[in-house]
């Protein structure tokens, strides 16, 4: 059954790595759908946090549309009016991403994080779980694919220090937002299917190896390719 | 006769209802109170705030490079302490970011105060000082086109007033500063954890970043770094005395010896550091092999 009420207290205690949350959702008799409401609840609050934080950006900046425009009378000035009339549509496209992804500028597209946000760590809860339930069973874990599905769904607690992001200039690692994950994820599996830290770790490090070596294959290949079109 | 129950959390009402005696004392002069201690751990709500932070005489251990009694408490006087001696990740991560907020606090005044009276947001401020616009000669030998965008940005106007920008600006960088500390102890943390593992320790998760979250105490010190000449004088000694503590830290979490912790506090950072030089050297060569071609 679903237990709004007890997540903001499970999160806060998955962030510290106990034990307790992972038995609480493994003993749940649904726990993969409380871990999906979980990681959907987070993202979209942290998506809207930084959708807040946005509309905030706006108001301590200049117009993105006047600094634009300084932009492009800067190149006007430096580099003579050719360049700037030449140069003008790649520096709008430009502007256009930088928008997107700091959110200054506004628009709709920003709406986009808020939608976003959830998908992304679904998807990232998804992989997780299925993975990690394969290797850990193959590596002698007890626990069911639902509970599994149900205590990884913790891992989407380091999330919640994007809520700060509500504040504009707040900058919050990536890279701690994936190490705090994976620690959550090994804890959750070493919990739900009683394994050995080692077997633990193995399971839980396999699917980010797994995308570190097919990132790393894409880039060879990329290399590789531009490597022969240039000789 | 009255009672005196002492305990470390404020979440009393939560405790057992048959609580343990361990100890009665005499409370006061007259000997006529007692003071009884429990010898199990209080279970407060997760979100009270007594919860997380150590009791500050763990902390004072902590400061004076004690970090066994920090993080285990100290045996002789414990009970008088807290009823919980060893130092959990709750409280651990409470106190890193509390001393980070304690460490930002002075710099968000004067980051605040500096960009209103600039009329701007803080990182156009920034960006205003490193082109020297407020200097009535800009500096030289800036690229033409980035310095002269740059007056032309920072001399527009926030949408909201001055004050409201640079208030909420600085109150960023303020807030941006504990989840700084936590990358830190989180990410270094890991690496040092697992260098030690392979060393032969034996420590939790939870115990080691526990352990490790003391060595924020030191960096205090950095409020200092607003004052001239003294600012930089309080970060060394902060950056020393965090090291000196953080190596005995690990060495009480891990139960390893000095050389071994040497290994598993440096190997982290000489690796990042490697990795780093291999990058810069791949840059400058393939920027040298494109100007030979």
């Amino acid at each position: 059954m679903l237990q709004p009420r007890t997540y903001p207290e499970l999160l806060g205690k998955a962030l510290m790595l106990d034990a307790d949350p992972h038995v609480v959702l493994q003993d749940d008799d649904q726990p993969w759908v409380e871990g999906l409401v979980i990681t959907v609840l987070v993202g979209a609050l942290a998506g809207l946090a930084q959708l807040i934080g946005g509309w905030l950006l706006n108001l301590t900046m200049p117009p993105a549309a006047l600094t634009l425009s300084a932009l492009l009378d800067s190149i006007g000035a430096t580099l003579g009016p050719a360049v700037q009339a030449e140069s003008e549509p790649a520096v709008r496209l430009l502007w256009g991403w930088v928008g997107l992804i700091t959110g200054y500028g506004g628009g709709w597209g920003r709406l986009l994080i808020v939608a976003g946000m959830p998908l992304l760590l679904v998807v990232q809860w998804a992989f997780f779980g299925f993975i990690g339930y394969g290797v850990a069973s193959y590596l002698g874990g007890k626990g069911s694919l639902s509970q599994t599905l149900g205590a990884v769904g913790l891992m989407v607690a380091p999330q919640v220090l994007l809520f700060f992001r509500i504040i504009p200039f707040v900058s919050v690692s990536g890279l701690l937002l994936a190490v705090w994950s994976l620690l959550i994820a090994y804890r959750a599996i070493e919990v739900v299917h009683e394994l050995p830290w080692r077997k633990a770790v193995i399971s839980t490090l396999t699917l980010p190896v797994i995308l570190g070596l097919a990132g790393l294959a894409a880039y060879l290949v990329n290399a590789a390719i531009l490597y022969v079109g240039g000789m | 006769m009255s009672e005196q129950a002492i305990r470390s959390n404020p979440s009393d009402a939560q405790l057992s209802e048959t609580p343990e005696v361990v100890a009665i004392l005499p409370a006061s002069d007259d000997g006529m109170a007692v003071t009884v201690f429990y010898n199990e751990c209080p279970e407060g709500g997760f979100f009270d705030v007594g919860q997380w932070l150590p009791p500050r005489e763990q902390m004072q251990y902590a400061l004076r490079l004690n970090a066994r009694y920090a993080i285990e408490g100290d045996p002789e006087h414990q009970a008088a302490i807290a009823p919980c001696p060893a130092t959990s990740m709750r409280q651990g991560a409470g106190m890193i970011f509390m001393a980070a907020l304690i460490t930002g606090a002075l710099p968000f005044l004067i980051r605040w105060i500096q960009a209103a009276r600039f009329g701007t947001a803080t990182p156009l401020l920034d960006l205003a000082r490193l082109f020297n616009v407020e200097s009535a000669f800009p500096a030289d030998g800036g690229i033409p086109l980035v310095t002269d965008a740059v007056y032309r940005v920072v001399g527009l106007d926030p949408r909201a007033p001055a004050w409201l920008a640079a208030g909420l600006s600085a109150l960023g960088e303020w807030i941006s500063l504990p989840l700084d500390w936590l990358t830190v102890w989180i990410i270094y943390g890991v690496g040092v954890l697992a260098v030690s593992h392979l060393l032969g320790a034996h420590t939790t998760l939870q115990h080691f970043f526990a352990g490790t979250s003391y060595t924020c105490l030191p960096f205090l010190l950095l409020l200092l770094t607003p004052i001239p000449y003294l600012g930089v004088l309080a970060a060394g000694a902060a950056l020393v005395w965090a090291a000196i503590l953080y190596v005995r830290s690990v060495m009480v979490v891990t139960g390893l010896d000095l050389g071994r912790t040497l290994v598993s506090v440096i190997a982290p950072g000489a690796l990042v550091g490697l990795l780093l030089l291999l990058g810069f050297g791949a840059a400058v060569f393939s920027a040298l092999q494109y100007a030979v071609m």
